[in-house]
C-alpha cells in the first residue's frame, strides 16, 4: 500500500460498491445470455422502475454460470468434480482506469487483462501473481468444500481492501486503502460445496491477498487448501489489454471548468521536436544568431546540444549535435552575441570553440565566486540578459523532504547579476527558496518564480527589484524578521494553478489577444500557465490563468524563439520533481494559430469591483447575472512551516454585473475585498461566447496586492429580460414560446394536463405523461435547453413510434438528470447527456439545478451525437455490431424494436419531476 | 648510497623523456573530464585518466585533492534520482590532499609570496586535458598556468625501463603532472608544493625537495617525496611522473 494518500481521483470521490452475488463470465451456449437477469427484475419493478425500464442501483455484471452458482445449493457431484471442475479458483484481474481507493463496480461487458485458475491461494505481488502494478481489481471465483458441518474460521488478509463472500452473503468487508492486514469471521457452514467469491483492490505499493480457514477441529489458521476450492472447467478464459471502466461518478465539471485543463490551447499547434532515441531533460534553451537552437541537459552528462531544423514541420530532419559535455547540473543557458553562456551550479561557464568544429575545446569559467556547498538543493537557475549582465538565481540548500538546511553558506536563495566580462557579479535581490525561472516581463522587467517551501505558503511569480527582500528566512535567519517583503505579483495556490514554476517569458504581440502577456512553465503541475499583469499604486499584481496542458513532460524551460513560436524544454525526476503520468524529457513547439477562444483573457482591479475582459464577445443575453461568478478570497502567513493553509477564506458576494455595450467586458461590483489577498474566480453556469462556445478554462486567481483608488466601474441597468436566442441558419422553431401547438401527449390526440407553456418556457409542472412532437422526424439537428429541479429526471428521446407501449421502448434517450441530486448520477451510464445505458459521457457538463443548461442532438442516419453545453458528451453508430452488442447486454434488449426506427416522434420525457425547456429548434438533415 | 648521490642517480637516470607523450587511447568515461560535487566538497573536477587513475581538482583551490583507481560512485538526482547523495570516489587512493596545494612567486629580486589561483577552466586538447587558473602577481600583473594530467605506464615511456631504474617495473600506474606557466616576466618563478609517497617518481626540476623512505599502504617500501615544482620565465615547462603499484583488483 502506498504510504501517503491518494489524491482524490479524476472520475470523483464517489465510487460505488456491489458486492452480491458478482458474476462475471464469457457465456457458455444454452446459458440465458448476459443482462436476463436484470431484464426480468426489470419486468417486476416498480412503476417508476418500469418508466425508466431499469432496476434502480448499479447494472449487474452478466452472470458468470448461474446455474453452478445458486446461492446455498451448490451441488457438485464426484463424477462432475472430475470432469466439469478444476481444483483451483478463477482469477480476473481488471486493470483500472483510474485511481482506486476502494471496492468499484465495473462497467459491463469488461474483458480482464488477466484470467487464469490459481490453486494458491496466497497470491503476492512478489510472485507477480496478479499481474499488474496497481490500480487494479481482482476477482476470485469458483466454489468451496467443506468437509464437515461446523462453525469455521475465516480470515481474510489483503492489501489493499477487500471483501469475502460465500453462498452470496458477505462474510468479511475488509474494503479500504490499507497496508496488509487480516479480518475474520466465524461462519457456520454445512457440510458441501458453496459458492466462494472474493473481491479485492490494488491501489499501489505492495499488493497481497490471502485466504485462510480454520476448521472446527482445528486450532490453527491455514491457507484453503487447493483440494477445498474448485472452478468450473472448460470457460473461455478470455483476457484484454487496456484500462476498464469502472462505475463511478462523473467527474464534476468539464476540462477547464472548475478543473484542470486537458491538451493544448486551441488557438497554438503543438510539435514535438525531438528526434528519436534523443531525450533531453531541458535545462536551458536558446538559438544561435543562424537560427539554430543550443540546449544544455539536466542528466548524468551535462551536456550541450546544437539542433538544426526545430523550426521546420519535420521531426526527421531535425538535427542534433552534442558539442558539450561534463557540465555540472546545467539549469541556465544564454547565447549573447553568438556566444554560449552556461550555468552550471558553481560556475557560469564560456563554452570556446577554437578549431571551428563548433564542439568545445576551451569550458572558460567566467564566474565562480559565490559560496556553494554540496547540498544537492543548491542549484543555480537561470539565465535571463539585460543590459550586458546575465542573471542567475541561487537556490538554498535543503533537508531531504524539503525543510531548508540551516546554517545555509551565505548568499543562497538570491538573483546575481553577473558581468560576464570579468566575472563580477553583485546580489540583486534575496530571501529566494527555489527559483526555478528568471526572465523576461513587461516594460523591460524581470520576472521570477519561487517553489512552496518554508516561509512560502504557496509558489509565487515576483517581479526583479534592486534590493527586495522576498520572505525565505532561509540564510539570514532570526535576522530577517525585521526585513519588509517584497509580495508576489502573483501567488499560485498550490496544486490549483502551481506546484513548482519554472521559466516565466513574454508572449509576442503576434500571439493576438495574448500578445504582451506573461507566460511561465510548471514542472510538476505542469503545462503552462498565463498572467495579465497591472501596476496599481507603483506595485506589481494581477490575475493568472490556465494556459495550456498536453506536453510530453513537466515544463522547465520555456522561450519565444527566432520564428515567434514557444519553445518548451520538459524535464522530470521522482519525488515532485515532474509531472505525473508524462516523461522525464521533452521538447515541443507551440505554433500560435490564430483560432479564436473563448475565455477570460484579463482581470483588471477597480475602486469597485474588477473588469473582467473575455477574448471573445459574449452571448448576447450572457453574462449579467452576478450569480454567475462565484468569487472567493484569502490570504497567506508564511511560517517555518512548509507551505500554508488558505486563510480567511471568504465567499465574496458580487453584487452585480455589468456587460459592456461590446459584449467584451463584464464589471463585477464585489465589496468587502482586502489587500494582500487572493481573489478566487470561477464562471459557474452557462457561459457562451456569441459563436456559442464555451470557456477553454472558466477559473483565475487574482493577487489583489493593491485596491486602488479609481478607476471605478460603471453599474449597468439590469436587463429587463435574457432576449431569445436568434434562430442559427437552417432551423426553425420547435416550440413557439406561448403555446403547445406540434405537441401532444404520447399516444393521446392532445397535450397531457401536466404540461404548460408561458414566456418561452416549456414546463412539466405535475404527472401527465410523456410529451412529444405530432411531426415525425428521421435525420435532424434539434436544439434546446433545459432546466432541472433539484434531483431531478427526464430525458429527450427520438424516433420513438407508437405503435410500441412507452418512448423508451423504440427511441433512444439522451438523458436530462441533476447529477449531484439523484442516483443515477452515480453511474455514467445513466447520467445527463447519457445515451441512456448504452454510453456514457467521460464527465458531468451539466450547470446546477435552476440553471440552463444547453443541449444539441445531432441524429444523422446512423450516427447520433449528443452535446451538453458546448461539449460532446457521446457519439455512437445505431444499428453497427458494436451498437447491437450493447443493446442485448442492456436492459433494451426486451424491446427487439428498440432504437431501429428510421424516423419517429421527439418525445420529452415526464419521469415525475418539474423540467422546464426553452429555444427548442430543429434542422432537418436530408435524408441518408 | 648517499643521499645525494641517491637523488642525483634518481634524476639523471629518471628525467622524464621529452618524446611526444603517451596517452591513453581510450578513457574509462564519456565524458572523461567532468565537474560534479565529489566526496562533499562542491566545485569539483575530476578527469578519467585511465581505469586504473582517476584524478580529482578542487577548482575552488585548483589544487589536486585526490588520485586514486576504482572510480567515482555515481549517486544523486541525475544519476540515480535520489534526492540527497552526491558522487564519491570510490577505490584505493594513491594520493589524497587534505590542505590546498601552495603556489609561491619569487619575484626578480628573490622575494617569495603567497599566492592563491583563480580556477579559469579547462581545455581539451589533443586527447589531453589542460586544466587553467591564472595569479594575480604582485604589481598588477597575471600570470597563467597550465596543468596537464595524464595516466604513463613505464613500458610507455622506456623500451627497457629497469634500465633506468631498477624500480621501474613494467606495469606501474605512472601520474605525470605537467605544467606550464605563461606571463612572467624575467627572473621570476610560479612554483607549487608537491607530495606524495610512491614507488618512485621522475622528474625534471623539483627545488628543495625532501625524498626519504617510508613504508607504503601496501606494505612495500617506497618514497616519500616533498618538493616544489618551479616555473620559471626562462623554463616555464616542468613536469613531475608520480609511479604506483596498480591496486589489485583494480578495474
Amino acid at each position: 500500500m502506498r504510504a501517503a494518500a491518494l489524491r482524490t481521483s479524476a472520475a470523483g470521490p464517489l465510487a460505488l460498491l456491489l458486492l452480491a452475488a458478482c458474476r462475471d463470465s464469457a457465456p457458455r451456449a444454452g446459458e440465458p445470455p448476459p443482462g436476463a437477469e436484470a431484464a426480468a427484475a426489470a419486468a417486476a419493478g416498480s412503476p417508476e422502475t418500469a418508466a425508466k425500464g431499469a432496476p434502480e442501483g448499479v447494472l449487474a455484471i452478466p452472470a458468470l454460470d448461474p446455474a453452478s452458482l445458486a446461492p446455498a445449493t451448490l451441488t457438485i457431484t464426484p463424477a462432475e468434480r472430475d470432469s466439469a471442475w478444476e481444483t483451483g479458483l478463477w482469477l480476473r484481474v481488471f486493470q483500472l482506469d483510474g485511481p482506486v481507493d476502494e471496492l468499484v463496480e465495473l462497467m459491463p461487458g469488461q474483458t480482464p487483462n488477466v484470467s487464469r485458475v490459481v490453486t494458491d491461494l496466497a497470491l503476492g505481488e512478489q510472485r507477480q501473481d496478479f499481474g499488474l502494478e496497481s490500480n487494479y481489481l481482482s476477482f476470485l471465483d469458483g466454489a468451496l468444500h467443506v468437509p464437515e458441518d461446523g462453525r469455521y474460521g475465516l480470515r481474510l488478509s489483503s492489501d489493499d481492501g477487500s471483501r469475502l463472500s460465500i453462498d452470496g452473503r458477505v462474510v468479511i468487508d475488509h474494503d479500504g486503502l490499507h497496508a496488509l492486514a487480516a479480518k475474520e469471521a466465524s461462519v457456520d457452514l454445512a457440510r458441501g460445496w458453496h459458492t466462494i467469491a472474493v473481491r479485492h483492490f490494488e491501489a499501489g505499493g505492495g499488493a497481497e491477498l490471502k485466504l485462510q480457514w480454520r476448521r472446527p477441529s482445528a486450532t490453527e489458521f491455514e491457507v484453503i487448501p487447493p483440494s477445498a476450492v474448485a472452478t468450473r472447467t472448460g470457460i473461455v478464459r478470455l483476457t484484454a489489454p487496456g484500462e476498464k471502466r469502472a462505475i463511478r461518478a462523473l467527474v464534476r465539471g468539464a476540462p477547464g471548468d472548475g478543473r484542470d485543463i486537458e491538451g493544448v490551447h486551441p488557438a497554438y499547434r503543438l510539435q514535438g521536436l525531438r528526434p528519436e532515441h534523443f531525450e533531453p531533460r531541458v535545462g536551458g534553451l536558446d538559438w544561435l544568431p543562424d537560427g539554430r537552437m543550443v540546449l544544455c541537459t539536466w542528466d548524468s552528462v551535462g551536456a550541450v546540444f546544437l539542433l538544426s531544423g526545430t523550426a521546420g514541420d519535420d521531426r526527421a530532419k531535425i538535427g542534433v549535435k552534442r558539442i558539450a559535455a561534463g557540465l555540472a547540473e546545467p539549469l541556465g543557458l544564454k547565447v549573447v552575441d553568438g556566444r554560449i553562456y552556461v550555468l552550471q551550479k558553481q560556475e557560469l561557464t564560456l563554452l570556446v570553440d577554437h578549431d571551428g568544429d563548433e564542439v568545445t575545446d576551451e569550458y572558460r569559467c567566467i564566474a565562480s565566486g559565490w559560496e556553494v556547498s554540496d547540498n544537492f538543493h543548491e542549484f543555480a537557475f537561470g539565465l535571463a540578459e539585460q543590459d550586458g549582465r546575465l542573471y542567475a538565481n541561487l537556490a538554498v540548500a535543503i533537508l531531504p523532504g524539503g525543510k531548508s538546511l540551516w546554517p545555509q553558506v551565505p548568499g543562497r536563495g538570491s538573483v546575481l547579476a553577473i558581468d560576464p566580462r570579468d566575472g563580477s557579479f553583485e546580489t540583486v535581490a534575496h530571501g529566494l527558496r527555489t527559483p526555478n525561472g528568471i526572465g523576461p516581463g513587461p516594460d523591460g522587467s524581470l520576472l521570477i518564480t519561487d517553489n512552496q517551501g518554508d516561509w512560502l505558503p504557496s509558489s509565487k511569480l515576483l517581479h526583479l527589484e534592486r534590493g527586495a527582500f522576498y520572505g525565505s528566512r532561509a540564510v539570514l535567519g532570526e535576522e530577517a524578521a525585521g526585513l519588509a517583503v517584497t509580495p508576489p505579483v502573483l501567488w499560485l495556490p498550490q496544486d490549483e494553478i502551481g506546484n513548482s514554476p519554472s521559466e516565466p517569458c513574454l508572449l509576442p504581440m503576434e500571439h493576438g489577444p495574448y500578445g504582451g502577456q506573461v507566460i511561465f512553465g510548471d514542472v510538476t503541475h505542469g503545462g503552462i500557465q498565463r498572467a495579465a499583469l497591472e501596476v496599481v499604486d507603483g506595485v506589481w499584481q494581477g490575475a493568472v490563468f490556465r494556459f495550456t496542458q498536453g506536453l510530453e513532460a513537466g515544463v522547465n524551460r520555456l522561450r519565444v524563439g527566432p520564428d515567434g513560436a514557444l519553445y518548451a524544454g520538459g524535464i522530470g525526476s521522482t519525488g515532485n520533481w515532474g509531472q505525473a503520468g508524462k516523461r522525464s524529457f521533452g521538447l515541443e513547439r507551440l505554433s500560435y494559430t490564430g483560432g479564436p477562444v473563448f475565455e477570460m483573457l484579463a482581470i483588471r482591479a477597480l475602486e469597485n469591483g474588477f473588469e473582467v475582459r473575455f477574448t471573445e464577445p459574449l452571448e448576447p443575453g450572457q453574462g449579467s447575472d452576478p450569480g454567475g461568478y462565484a468569487l472567493t478570497q484569502w490570504w497567506y502567513r508564511p511560517t517555518a512551516q512548509y507551505g500554508g493553509p488558505k486563510l480567511d477564506v471568504l465567499r465574496l458576494p458580487v453584487k452585480s454585473a455589468s456587460v459592456s455595450p461590446d459584449r467584451r467586458s463584464v464589471f463585477l461590483e464585489v465589496e468587502g475585498r482586502k489587500e494582500g489577498h487572493v481573489v478566487h474566480f470561477h464562471l459557474v453556469g452557462p457561459f457562451f461566447d456569441e459563436a456559442g462556445r464555451t470557456p477553454w478554462s472558466t477559473e483565475a486567481w487574482y493577487t489583489l496586492n493593491r485596491i486602488p483608488v479609481g478607476p471605478r466601474g460603471e453599474v449597468a441597468p439590469a436587463p429587463a429580460e435574457a432576449p431569445g436566442r436568434p434562430l442559427p441558419e437552417g432551423f426553425r422553431p420547435l416550440f413557439d414560446g406561448a403555446t403547445l401547438t406540434g405537441w401532444r401527449g404520447w399516444k393521446q390526440a392532445g397535450p397531457p394536463s401536466g404540461w404548460r407553456a408561458s414566456n418561452g418556457v416549456l414546463e412539466r409542472i405535475e404527472g401527465g405523461g410523456d410529451l412529444c412532437t405530432e411531426a415525425l422526424f428521421a435525420d435532424f439537428e434539434l436544439e434546446l435547453e433545459w432546466q432541472i429541479a433539484p434531483g431531478g429526471n427526464s430525458g429527450i428521446l427520438f424516433r420513438a413510434t407508437e405503435d410500441h407501449g412507452a418512448p423508451y421502448e423504440t427511441g433512444p434517450e439522451m438523458q436530462i438528470l441533476d447529477n449531484q441530486g439523484h442516483d443515477d448520477g452515480r453511474n455514467p451510464l445513466t447520467s445527463a447527456g447519457a445515451n441512456y445505458a448504452l454510453d456514457a459521457p467521460a464527465f458531468d457538463a451539466t450547470y446546477p439545478p435552476g440553471q440552463w443548461n444547453r443541449v444539441r442532438l445531432r441524429v444523422d442516419g446512423e450516427r447520433v451525437e449528443h452535446w451538453l453545453n458546448g461539449h460532446l458528451q457521446c457519439s455512437y453508430e445505431l444499428w453497427t455490431d458494436p451498437w447491437k452488442a450493447k443493446v442485448a447486454a442492456s436492459k433494451f434488449s426486451q424491446w427487439p424494436d428498440y432504437g431501429l426506427a428510421r424516423q419517429g416522434r421527439i418525445v420529452l420525457q415526464d419521469h415525475g419531476d418539474v423540467v422546464r425547456f426553452r429555444n427548442l429548434r430543429i434542422r432537418e438533415l436530408a435524408p441518408k | 648510497m648517499s643521499r645525494t648521490l641517491l637523488l642525483l642517480f634518481l634524476c639523471l637516470a629518471g628525467a622524464p623523456p621529452q618524446a611526444p607523450v603517451q596517452v591513453s587511447p581510450q578513457r574509462p568515461r564519456d565524458p572523461w573530464v567532468f565537474r560534479s560535487v565529489l566526496d562533499g566538497r562542491a566545485r569539483m573536477v575530476t578527469v578519467a585518466l585511465a581505469n586504473e587513475l582517476w584524478v580529482a581538482y578542487d577548482a575552488g583551490t585548483c589544487g589536486l585533492t585526490k588520485a586514486w583507481t576504482g572510480g567515482v560512485h555515481f549517486d544523486g538526482a541525475v544519476y540515480t534520482t535520489v534526492h540527497g547523495p552526491q558522487p564519491k570516489s570510490e577505490g584505493a587512493a594513491y594520493v589524497e590532499s587534505k590542505a590546498p596545494a601552495l603556489w609561491r612567486y619569487r619575484d626578480a629580486a628573490g622575494v617569495e609570496t603567497e599566492l592563491r589561483p583563480r580556477w579559469r577552466g579547462y581545455r581539451l586538447e589533443q586527447g589531453q586535458v589542460r586544466l587553467l587558473s591564472s595569479f594575480a602577481l604582485p604589481g598588477g600583473a597575471e600570470a597563467q598556468v597550465e596543468e596537464t594530467p595524464e595516466f604513463v605506464r613505464p613500458e610507455r615511456l622506456f623500451e627497457d625501463p629497469t634500465s633506468h631504474a631498477p624500480w621501474l617495473v613494467r606495469g606501474l600506474v605512472g601520474f605525470r603532472r605537467t605544467f606550464h606557466a605563461t606571463g612572467l616576466s624575467a627572473g621570476t618563478s610560479l612554483s607549487v608544493s608537491v607530495e606524495a609517497d610512491c614507488v618512485g617518481y621522475l622528474m625534471d626540476r623539483l627545488s628543495g625537495s625532501v625524498d626519504r623512505e617510508v613504508a607504503l599502504p601496501d606494505g612495500t617500501k617506497g618514497r616519500r617525496l616533498e618538493g616544489r615544482l618551479v616555473l620559471a620565465a626562462e623554463s616555464p615547462g616542468n613536469d613531475v611522473i608520480l609511479f604506483f603499484r596498480p591496486v589489485k583488483g583494480s578495474r
